[in-house]
């Protein structure tokens, strides 16, 4: 993929807008030229007596206009090309989005949120910046150097030569220092970081400095830090001092240049007074260019970069997608069937599973027990197809996995996973995710089965409560009925649920799982869970252990069995009889 | 997260007002006591600075007039009696007299001129005294009078009045003086010859531009060394107090301040007014009091055309509140959404498992997408109304130049001023612009200083 592939359609289809910008760049830029020689002509015509007051109110007319005229073209070529840049930046974002919220659990358990942040705000940003002011600044650069140049050099090319020898000067020094400004700014930064850290450090101890009596040997930690961060303020000032006035005194040699020849030249008469003066304006004109190759330069580079950065995303492929579905699969009925299936999440990492096979039919309830890390979260996923398992090994109403289209699978299979995550947003639309059309009673009906429904209607602002970083923190038991009420709102065909009723107490887990029993009859469920309580009623039961399949059976079956499955119940009992509860 | 120092546009502005608080100014000064001799030495050298900015502009405007431009009128007397007393009249402007062959010539800058009485130099035309354009003055020795001679006749009874000059005439005092148009009959390199004390005077002038240059390159390296050492310090010390004062709180104040609050009042908002300090204050105070100094002295050289150059400002001024105005409004929108739009992505990011498990991709993609608009539109909004305002200050500050010149050119056509004057009145009214540019940013930084010291 080349750098630019991304951005190439939208310069395409904007190439009218770049094109009417640079235009009126141009026109602009041939405005701001023929100033100097309006100045030119006026002071001529002013030292040779030429002109009289009309003559002179006529040229401060066309000052004037000249001036009104760059407004507006200035407002054009703005709104026009940065404008643009604008829009590249929210088609950029938007794709961006696009593609990342397809790519798999693979993708996104190896990347840091904040790096994927840092592609939709830093390189967006670089991205634009080099399409708006970049452009701009690129085009205007070479167009006012090559007219500057193109007057100067009609007024005296000699003349021109000399005054422009200390340019390249200023451009060179810009670069180097540029170079060392950025530098010195981060370790500024670092200093800073540092600073701020040990503050912290130091503030968030404080009882235990206080504890020992430590506070002047703190203070005088952080004076040590404090007096570092000074050091490289003035370290950098050094430079920055440098930096401008050496700018100045480059640009003031040209002007002495200038001012010496170019009065020597107008002297000896090979030039007027109003060319002279013209000269010293298209001089000036030439600064700001010279000045701001550096800057433009460093756009370019870093507008790059940021692509070939968000190219890396671009490029990445989503996992697990419908590229061997068969369309014909409409809807799924609940037949599961695990074959002999054996996974590792990467190829140098250990083996999940050895080779299990089981099964649930349709309308049934299976469960898995195990001790923590053993894989049942892993075999769920792999259920769901957040992961992709070996091909044939799961097979869902005897299709295999891969087969069946995604909207479908998800659609008629639902999990409640063990980490919940809800949306800063209220509790019915959270509840609605699955189907964001679902009528109000129907959201209250799933609350109801999930037993949550009452203490929401204790809220202030009952189901329209928004929940979250900006909202009210749930406990973790109102978040796992959350989930679960979100779960079932869709009624699905096939339910899983990851560990969902952990934080949930027993006698209300008795209660969600009666109503789960009573309203899933005929639809397939999978339970994981560590409480015997909750699924002592299904239908089979398996235990897993070293990537296979230990036990399997009912629980009358397992507790006769006398294996680990017994021993858990065992333990179970004995506790819920010390805490006075019934098992 | 860290925060480099120029906080966020509309928080400052809601304490904008208190950077002209006096109490805080005391507070600021109190820590700057310990390195007074420092601040004083850096107002010296922005005083040099200053004094350096305004000198450039005058010193290229003396080469343009006395020595390339460098015509002057000439009033051609017969009688001794009444040169003098039209010296005696104007005493002050201590002309030139001099005399050769019965004639009495009293030399008059062009600068000098607009210090005439209106009516005495219409007498002085009149009586065909004044010549009837300027002369340039040349001096009297054997290498010139020969190139004069080539080209030139020689005018033993020059006469004041319309074309009466047709030549070059000697002043006595060894000088010699011709008309424009005269000396430009002689070809380019003797005629430069011929003017060669001019361009020698010019490279001592250029040596002086560039002298000049020179200081201020040392002193803008020193002031700035000298204003971040000091205030520098003067943060650290603010800084240990704080810290200090801070670790004295009896532990219940620390279980009512979360501890980022306090690392910030710490850290953050003092660097926000060291920023301030080093980039903002002292520039703001020097630009003011440039300001000031290149007003004074526009009004100095020439308070007609300095009022008339100035016309603009108030109009200027009231644009610029006005854009401030809406602005604020805008940006505030903008940043809003910005937060929501990042917000967005993030929550969609971590809960992209829950997405994909529950098909709502296309849902919470449409969901997005809305957001990303609506930020898109707003930012447009606000990139229009900067591009529609930032071209009304070049633009004033052309509209200025276009009166200069059409009142500037005016005078100078009825001898009132000289072009060398004029050119100095374009670059310092420049230089007022792009002052008044830099107080408009320093102004936004000043807000950050009120918030600080809100916390102590």
């Amino acid at each position: 993929m080349r750098t630019f592939d991304a951005v190439l359609p939208y310069l395409k289809k904007s190439y009218g807008r770049i094109a009417g910008g640079i235009v009126m760049l141009i026109l602009v830029d041939i405005v701001q030229l023929i100033t100097p020689r309006v100045m030119q002509y006026a002071i001529d015509s002013i030292q040779e007596r030429r002109i009289t007051s009309t003559g002179l109110i006529w040229v401060a007319l066309i000052i004037i206009g000249l001036a009104l005229a760059v407004m507006i073209l200035r407002y054009f070529w703005r709104v026009l090309i940065i404008g643009n840049a604008f829009r590249i930046e929210k088609h950029l974002r938007q794709d961006f989005y696009n593609h990342l919220l397809r790519l798999s659990q693979n993708f996104f358990n190896r990347s840091k949120i904040g790096d994927l942040m840092a592609y939709a705000t830093n390189d967006l940003n670089a991205v634009r910046m080099l399409f708006g002011m970049g452009l701009i600044a690129g085009m205007d650069i070479v167009l006012m150097t090559i007219a500057s140049f193109s007057f100067m050099g009609s007024i005296d090319w000699r003349l021109t030569g000399l005054a422009v020898l200390p340019m390249p000067i200023l451009t060179i020094t810009i670069t180097i220092f540029g170079k060392k400004m950025h530098k010195s700014f981060f370790r500024v930064q670092k200093s800073f970081a540092t600073l701020s850290g040990a503050i912290q450090e130091s503030i968030s101890g404080i009882r235990i400095v206080k504890a020992f009596g430590q506070e002047k040997s703190e203070l005088e930690k952080v004076d040590e830090v404090s007096w570092q961060f000074v050091q490289e303020n003035i370290r950098m000032a050094k430079i920055a001092g440098f930096f401008h006035p050496f700018q100045s005194l480059v640009i003031s040699l040209s002007m002495v240049i200038t001012l010496f020849f170019g009065g020597r030249a107008a002297i000896r008469g090979d030039i007027t007074i109003g060319q002279f003066i013209a000269f010293f304006q298209y001089l000036g004109m030439l600064v700001w260019p010279m000045i701001a190759i550096g800057w433009i330069v460093d756009m370019y580079q870093r507008g790059t970069a940021s692509l070939k950065r968000l190219n890396e995303i671009f490029q990445t492929a989503p996992e697990i997608d419908d590229s061997e579905a068969d369309p014909a699969i409409k809807s799924l009925q609940g037949n599961i069937e695990i074959r002999d299936l054996s996974f590792r999440y990467g190829e140098n990492l250990p083996l999940i599973f050895d080779g299990i096979s089981t099964s649930v039919s349709d309308g049934k309830t299976l469960a898995v027990v195990g001790p923590t890390g053993c894989g049942k979260t892993t075999l769920i996923e792999l259920l769901v197809r957040i992961y992709e398992p070996p091909k044939g090994s799961i097979l869902i109403d005897g299709h295999p996995l891969h087969r069946i289209p995604l909207n479908v699978l998800r659609r008629d299979m639902v999990l409640v996973p063990q980490d919940i995550f809800l949306f800063s947003d209220s509790i019915s639309n959270n509840i609605r995710l699955g189907s964001p059309e679902t009528s109000t009673e129907q959201v209250l009906e799933a609350a109801r089965l999930a037993q949550i429904h009452d203490e929401v209607m204790e809220f202030e602002n009952k189901f329209d409560t928004v929940i979250g970083e900006r909202g009210v923190t749930l406990s973790g038991g109102q978040k796992q009925r959350v989930a679960i009420a979100r779960a079932l709102l869709t009624n699905p065909e096939i339910l899983i649920l990851d560990d969902a009723l952990s934080a949930v107490d027993t006698k209300t887990e008795r209660f969600i799982l009666e109503k789960l029993i009573e309203t899933r009859k005929g639809k397939t469920t999978i339970i994981i869970a560590h409480r015997i309580s909750s699924i002592q009623h299904a239908d089979r039961i398996i235990v897993l252990g070293d990537g296979k399949i230990t036990e399997s059976g009912t629980h009358d079956e397992l507790v006769a069995l006398g294996g680990l499955y017994h021993d858990l119940y065992e333990k179970q009992r004995i506790r819920a009889r010390l805490e006075g509860e019934e098992l | 997260m860290m925060r480099g120092g120029r906080g966020g546009g509309f928080a400052e502005d809601d304490l904008k007002n208190r950077v002209f608080d006096k109490h805080l100014y005391r507070r600021m000064l109190r820590y700057l006591l310990p390195y007074m001799k420092w601040v004083v030495i850096s107002f010296l050298i922005l005083m040099v600075v200053a004094g350096a900015e305004l000198v450039q502009p005058l010193i290229q405007q003396h080469a343009i007039d006395d020595y390339i431009v460098s015509d002057k009128n000439i009033a051609i007397f017969n009688s001794e009696a009444e040169a003098d007393a039209f010296l005696a009249k104007y005493e002050l402007l201590k002309l030139k007299k001099l005399s050769h062959s019965g004639k009495y010539f009293l030399v008059i800058p062009s600068r000098e001129m607009n210090k005439i009485n209106r009516q005495d130099v219409d007498d002085l035309n009149r009586r065909n005294i004044l010549a009837g354009a300027k002369v340039y003055l040349i001096k009297d020795k054997a290498s010139n009078v020969a190139i004069l001679n080539k080209y030139l006749p020689e005018i033993s009874a020059p006469q004041g009045g319309k074309g009466g000059l047709q030549g070059w005439f000697r002043l006595g005092n060894g000088q010699i003086a011709l008309e424009r148009e005269q000396l430009n009959k002689i070809p380019g390199k003797e005629r430069f010859q011929v003017r060669s004390e001019a361009a020698h005077s010019l490279i001592w002038l250029a040596l002086a531009f560039f002298g000049i240059s020179l200081m201020r390159f040392v002193a803008g390296y020193s002031q700035m060394v000298i204003t971040t050492t000091f205030s520098q310090k003067a943060m650290n010390d603010m800084r240990h107090d704080v810290f200090a004062h801070l670790q004295r709180m009896p532990v219940q104040y620390f279980d009512k301040n979360p501890v980022g609050r306090l690392v910030t009042r710490v850290t953050n908002d003092i660097r926000a007014i060291d920023e301030m300090l080093s980039s903002g204050v002292i520039t703001l105070f020097q630009d003011v009091l440039m300001i000031i100094a290149i007003v004074v002295l526009m009004l100095f050289l020439d308070w007609e055309l300095a009022l008339i150059s100035f016309a603009i400002l108030p109009g200027v001024i009231w644009v610029i509140r006005e854009f401030r105005k809406r602005t604020r409004v805008l940006y505030r929108e903008v940043r809003k959404q910005l937060a929501a739009l990042n917000a967005t992505l993030a929550e969609h990011i971590s809960g992209q498992k829950i997405i994909q498990l529950f098909n709502q991709y296309f849902h919470k993609r449409d969901e997005f997408s809305r957001i990303n608009r609506e930020y898109f539109n707003t930012s447009l909004k606000q990139m229009k109304l900067f591009a529609f305002f930032r071209p009304i200050i070049h633009v004033s500050s052309q509209i200025a130049v276009a009166l200069i010149i059409w009142y500037g050119g005016g005078q100078i056509l009825r001898n009132a001023i000289t072009i060398g004057l004029l050119m100095a009145f374009a670059v310092h009214h420049q230089a007022v612009s792009a002052h008044k540019r830099f107080l408009g940013k320093i102004q936004r930084a000043a807000g950050c200083f009120g918030r600080r010291r809100a916390h102590l």
